[in-house]
C-alpha cells in the first residue's frame, strides 16, 4: 500500500499533469462565480476535452476544476449572499451579514481556509479508508441512510431557534414542496396539475436562489446603497482575509467536527452536499456560546459549512472509486469520464489501480489548497463588489441569477419559479421563518420518504433494529441534549 | 406591535397546503402509499400554521433580537423592476432580454450612458460568448414567444 502511495505521489507531481490541473483549476473558479451553475456543469464542459488523454492527466484535469468550483461559490456567498452552489447557501447566513458589516475578507479568509482545510481532511479519510471502505459503504444500507437524513432533519429546530414554530413550518414545508412529482415507488405523479414541468417535482437550483438571492437583490435595490453598510467598515485589504483564516485556527475544534462531519456524509451514496453544510451549521451552532447571535455574522457559521462542504467532496470520492456508485450527480458524471479515460471504478478498480485512487485524493488535496491559494488572491478586487451601490449592482446580479437559473437545466420555466420563491423568500425573511430550516427539509424530504419505503419493504416494520441505525439514533440524541447537559445532569443529581 | 402579515402569511401556507392536499385525496384520488407521506408533510406544516396563527393572535409571535439590524421596507418600484426581466426575456430571448433590461434599468436609475452602454456589452459578452459559445448551453438567442 506504501508503495502504490509513494507511486502515486510521484504520478501526481508529474508536469503534465499539474499543467493539467492548473489549465482547469481557473475555469472551476469562473463556472463556481457564476450562480447556479454548479461542479456538474464544470465536469460536463470539460469532459469532451479529456478525449485521448493519459487517465491520470484527464482525471487531473476533471477533477482540478470540480474542486475549485465550491471556493468560487462561497464567494458569492459571502460577498452578494448568493449561493454559486446550492451547498454554499449555508455560508450565506453568517457570511453576508459579515460582508454587510464591512468585513467580507474576514469571511472569505475564514472560509477558504476552512474549504482548504476541511477538503484536505476529506481527501486523508479518502486516503485512510479506501482499502477498507467496501464492507463499511456496504454496512450503510436504507435503513441506516433513512436515519441519517432523519438526524438531519432534526437539526432544523435548531436551525431556527428563536422562532422555532416558524422554524418547524418552514422546515415541514420544505419537506412537503420535496414530494411533489413521481412518486418513489409506484411512479404517480403527485401534484402535478397537467402541468409536464411539475411532473419532475419542485427544482432544487430557482428552490434555493429565490429563497436567497432574490430579496438580497430587491434590497440592494430598494436602498440603491452599497452591501457593505455598517458603522465600522474596514478598509479593504488581505490583512482581513489573514485574520478569518486565523480564525480558522482559533475554533478549530468547529473545524475539525464539520470536516468529520462533512466526510462521513460524503461517504454516505445519495445524502449530498447540502446536508452536509446545514447540518454541520446546526452543529456548530449547537455547540457555541450565544447561539442567538448566529445568522448575524459569526465567524464560525462560515468555516462549518465551507469545512464540510469541502470534506463531503473527497468522502463522495470513496463509494465511486470503492463501490462504482456515484455518491451525487457530479459524481455520476465523474464517473463517466472514468470510462471515457478507460478505468472502470469499482472494488477490482482497487486492486488494479490502487495508486490512481491515491493519486485522485492527492489531486483533490492539491486542488482545494491552490483553489483557496488562487480565490485568495482574487478576494481583494471580489471585496470591492461589495462597495458597488446597488441601484448599479442589483441588476446586474438578477440578470446572473436569471442566466445561471436557466442554465443549470436549460428550462425556461426554472426562470418563473426562482422569482415565485423569491416571493416565499422575501415573506420568510421579514416574518422570521427560516430559510435555511426550508432548503434542509426540501432535500432531506424526498430522500426520507424513499429510504423509509424501501427499508419498509426490505425489511419490515422492524427495520430499525439494526445496530448502526440504533448508533445514529443515539448519536443524534446525544448531539440535540449536547448544550443542555448541565441541566441535565443536574436533575439526575441528588438535591 | 404585530403586522397583519404575521397572520396573513401562515394562513396563506395553510391554504395552500390544505387546497393541495384536498385536491390529492378528493380530486386525483391518490392511493395511500402515494399520498402518505405529503399527507403527513401537510397536516404537520397546517397544524403547526394554526399554532402560529394562534400564537400571534394572544401576541407570542417571534420578535426581531433587539440588537438585529432592521430590514428596509421593499419599494414596490424596485419589485416591479425586478419582475420586469421576466417580459424582457420572453420578448427578447435570453441573449438581448438582460441587455436590453440593463441597459434601461441602468438609464432610467441615473447611471451614466458610458456606464450603462459598457455593462450592456458585458452582459452580451458573458451571455452570448461565455454561456452560448464558450460553456454550449442551449440558451434560446431568439424571444420566447417566437
Amino acid at each position: 500500500m506504501l508503495d502504490a502511495f509513494l507511486s502515486a505521489g510521484g504520478q501526481v507531481f508529474h508536469p503534465t499533469v499539474l499543467a493539467a490541473m492548473l489549465l482547469a483549476l481557473p475555469i472551476g473558479l469562473i463556472v463556481g462565480l457564476l450562480p447556479g451553475i454548479s461542479g456538474i456543469s464544470a465536469l460536463a464542459f470539460l469532459i469532451p476535452f479529456t478525449f485521448g488523454m493519459e487517465p491520470l492527466v484527464g482525471l487531473a484535469f476533471l477533477l482540478g476544476s470540480y474542486t475549485a468550483v465550491s471556493q468560487g461559490g462561497s464567494m458569492t456567498a459571502i460577498v452578494l449572499g448568493i449561493p454559486g452552489e446550492v451547498p454554499n447557501a449555508a455560508t450565506v447566513l453568517d457570511g453576508y451579514p459579515l460582508a454587510k458589516q464591512g468585513r467580507a475578507g474576514y469571511a472569505i479568509g475564514a472560509a477558504l481556509m476552512a474549504s482548504a482545510l476541511g477538503g484536505m481532511f476529506g481527501c486523508l479519510i479518502l486516503i485512510l479508508l479506501l482499502p477498507v471502505m467496501q464492507p463499511v459503504v456496504l454496512a450503510f444500507a436504507s435503513p441506516e441512510n433513512f436515519f441519517l437524513c432523519l438526524a438531519g432533519i432534526a437539526f432544523i429546530g435548531v436551525l431556527s431557534s428563536g422562532a422555532a414554530v416558524r422554524g418547524l413550518i418552514a422546515g415541514g414545508l420544505g419537506v412537503f414542496l420535496s414530494l411533489f412529482g413521481y412518486d418513489p415507488t409506484e411512479g404517480v405523479p403527485r401534484f402535478w396539475f397537467q402541468f409536464e414541468y411539475m411532473l419532475d417535482g419542485v427544482r432544487l437550483i430557482p428552490l434555493a436562489l429565490g429563497l436567497f438571492a432574490i430579496p438580497e437583490v430587491l434590497a440592494l435595490m430598494t436602498s440603491g446603497k452599497q452591501i457593505a453598510r455598517g458603522d465600522s467598515i474596514e478598509p479593504i485589504s488581505y490583512r482581513q482575509g489573514f485574520q478569518g483564516a486565523l480564525a480558522v485556527m482559533k475554533y478549530w475544534g468547529t473545524s475539525l467536527r464539520s470536516s468529520s462531519l462533512g466526510a462521513v456524509i460524503g461517504v454516505m451514496p445519495g445524502i449530498g452536499g447540502v446536508t452536509a453544510t446545514f447540518v454541520a451549521y446546526a452543529m456548530a451552532r449547537q455547540t457555541a456560546g450565544n447561539p442567538e447571535t448566529f445568522g448575524r455574522g459569526r465567524i464560525e457559521g462560515v468555516i462549518a459549512p465551507e469545512a464540510a462542504k469541502n470534506a463531503e467532496e473527497g468522502g463522495a470520492l470513496v463509494p465511486t472509486l470503492a463501490l462504482g456508485i456515484p455518491g451525487s450527480s457530479s459524481m455520476a458524471l465523474l464517473l463517466g469520464g472514468f470510462v471515457i479515460l478507460g478505468l472502470q471504478p469499482g472494488p477490482e478498480f482497487l486492486t488494479k489501480h490502487l495508486d490512481i485512487a491515491f493519486a485522485l485524493a492527492i489531486i483533490c488535496a492539491f486542488g482545494n489548497v491552490v483553489a483557496s491559494v488562487s480565490m485568495f488572491m482574487l478576494s481583494k478586487p471580489l471585496m470591492h463588489v461589495t462597495r458597488i451601490p446597488g441601484r448599479i449592482l442589483a441588476p446586474i446580479l438578477l440578470v446572473l441569477v436569471v442566466i445561471g437559473t436557466y442554465s443549470a437545466q436549460n428550462n425556461s420555466y426554472d426562470v418563473l419559479w426562482v422569482f415565485i420563491f423569491g416571493l416565499l423568500g422575501i415573506a420568510m425573511e421579514r416574518f422570521y421563518y427560516s430559510r435555511a430550516a426550508l432548503l434542509l427539509g426540501f432535500v432531506l424530504g424526498e430522500l426520507i420518504e424513499r429510504y423509509f419505503l424501501v427499508s419498509l419493504k426490505a425489511h419490515g416494520p422492524f427495520f430499525f433494529m439494526r445496530p448502526i441505525a440504533l448508533i445514529i439514533v443515539a448519536l443524534v440524541v446525544l448531539g440535540l441534549l449536547w448544550p443542555n447537559r448541565r441541566r441535565i445532569i443536574g436533575l439526575w443529581r441528588p438535591a | 406591535m404585530m403586522s397583519r402579515g404575521q397572520i396573513i402569511f401562515p394562513c396563506l401556507i395553510f391554504a395552500v397546503v390544505a387546497a393541495l392536499l384536498a385536491s390529492g385525496l378528493f380530486v386525483y384520488r391518490y392511493s395511500l402509499t402515494v399520498i402518505g407521506f405529503p399527507l403527513g408533510a401537510g397536516v404537520f406544516v397546517c397544524v403547526m400554521c394554526l399554532i402560529d396563527i394562534a400564537m400571534s393572535l394572544t401576541g407570542h409571535e417571534p420578535k426581531p433580537p433587539a440588537n438585529d439590524m432592521p430590514l428596509e421596507p421593499l419599494s414596490w418600484t424596485a419589485v416591479a423592476w425586478a419582475f420586469a426581466l421576466v417580459p424582457f426575456v420572453i420578448a427578447f430571448g435570453f441573449v438581448f432580454g438582460p441587455a436590453l433590461y440593463l441597459l434601461a434599468y441602468l438609464l432610467v436609475n441615473g447611471s451614466s450612458r458610458r456606464l450603462s452602454a459598457i455593462t450592456t456589452s458585458a452582459s452580451l459578452l458573458v451571455t452570448w460568448g461565455l454561456f452560448i459559445q464558450l460553456m454550449r448551453i442551449p440558451m434560446p438567442i431568439e424571444p420566447l414567444w417566437w
